[in-house]
C-alpha cells in the first residue's frame, strides 16, 4: 500500500508518478508488464492534471492526497484520489473529437481507456475519484467503458 | 520552345521532443513552436524518444497542427518508439488524425 500527500501542483506530477512507479514495482504481477505499469502512472498522472486545473486554481492551491493498494485475491490494483476543491461537473465535460482532433477533453478519455473502472463523488467537500485496474487481465477498454465516468453525490 | 526551369526551396522546422512530453513541458514545446512558426508552416515533430505522453501534449500538438492548416502548411509526426507511448496515440487515434513518418528522412523526403 502506499499514501501520498502532495500539494497540487504541475511540478509536483513527477513525484506522483514516481511513488506509484515505485509500488507498482513492488507487485510481482507487474514486474515486467511496462504497459500495464506506464497505464495506470498515466491515469494517475491524468487524474492529478484535472485536479490542479480545474478543481484548483491558481490562487486556491490546494493538496491531493493519494492511496494505492493491491488485493492479491481480486488481483485489483485500488487506486483512491482525494481533493477539497471545486466539485466535477460532469456536464461541463467535453468529450474528445476523435475524428478531427481538438484541444483538449483527452484527459478523462484516456483515463476511461486505461483503466477497469472510474468513479467519482463528491463528500460533503471532498471530491473523491476511484480507480480499479485488474492486474493480469488487461485488456483495451475503448469499446467497453462508458462515455462518462460513474458519477454518485452524496451531499450528506 | 521555351523552356524556363525553376526551383523552390520549402524551409522546415523540426522540432525535437525527447524523454516526457506532458502539461509540465507544454509551455516550453509552445515557445519552440511559436518561434518555428514566425517562419514556416512546414514543421516536422520528433517525438522518438518521448517515453510519457500525457493529454496536455495531445492538446499542445492538435493547437500546432491546426495553426499549420489555417496558413496552408503541413505537419509530419513520428511517433514514439516506446509501446507504451504508441498505445495512447493509437487509442485517441491521434495517427490517424496527424501524418506520420516513420523517420525523419523519410518526413523530408515527402517534401
Amino acid at each position: 500500500m502506499v499514501n501520498i500527500v502532495m500539494a497540487a501542483r504541475i511540478d509536483t506530477l513527477v513525484e506522483i508518478a514516481t511513488a506509484i512507479r515505485q509500488f507498482l514495482h513492488t507487485l510481482p504481477l507487474l514486474d515486467d508488464d511496462q504497459q500495464t505499469t506506464y497505464a495506470i502512472e498515466l491515469a494517475v498522472h491524468e487524474v492529478c492534471t484535472n485536479i490542479i486545473l480545474h478543481a484548483y486554481t491558481a490562487t486556491d492551491l490546494g493538496s491531493i492526497v493519494l492511496n494505492a493498494r493491491f488485493h492479491p485475491y481480486q488481483k485489483q490494483l485500488e487506486i483512491n484520489i482525494y481533493d477539497w476543491g471545486t466539485p466535477f461537473s460532469p456536464e461541463h465535460r467535453v468529450l474528445p473529437d476523435l475524428e478531427d482532433g481538438q484541444e483538449g477533453g483527452y484527459g478523462l478519455f484516456i483515463v476511461e481507456q486505461l483503466v477497469d473502472s472510474l468513479h467519482y463523488r463528491r463528500i460533503a467537500t471532498t471530491n473523491h475519484w476511484r480507480l480499479i485496474k485488474n492486474i493480469g487481465a488487461a485488456h483495451d477498454h475503448s469499446s467497453s467503458n462508458p462515455r462518462y465516468p460513474n458519477r454518485d453525490r452524496d451531499d450528506s | 520552345m521555351t523552356i524556363r526551369r525553376q526551383t523552390h526551396a520549402i524551409q522546415i522546422g523540426i522540432v525535437t521532443i525527447a524523454d516526457r512530453f506532458d502539461i509540465a513541458a507544454v509551455s516550453m514545446f509552445r515557445q519552440t513552436a511559436d518561434q518555428i512558426l514566425l517562419q514556416t508552416n512546414y514543421i516536422v515533430i520528433d517525438m522518438t524518444t518521448v517515453s510519457f505522453f500525457d493529454s496536455a501534449g495531445m492538446a499542445a500538438l492538435v493547437n500546432v497542427l491546426k495553426r499549420v492548416r489555417e496558413q496552408a502548411g503541413d505537419i509530419r509526426v513520428i511517433w514514439p518508439t516506446s509501446e507504451a507511448a504508441r498505445r495512447i496515440v493509437s487509442l485517441t487515434k491521434f495517427d490517424r488524425v496527424f501524418t506520420s513518418s516513420p523517420s525523419m528522412e523519410s518526413a523530408l523526403r515527402i517534401w
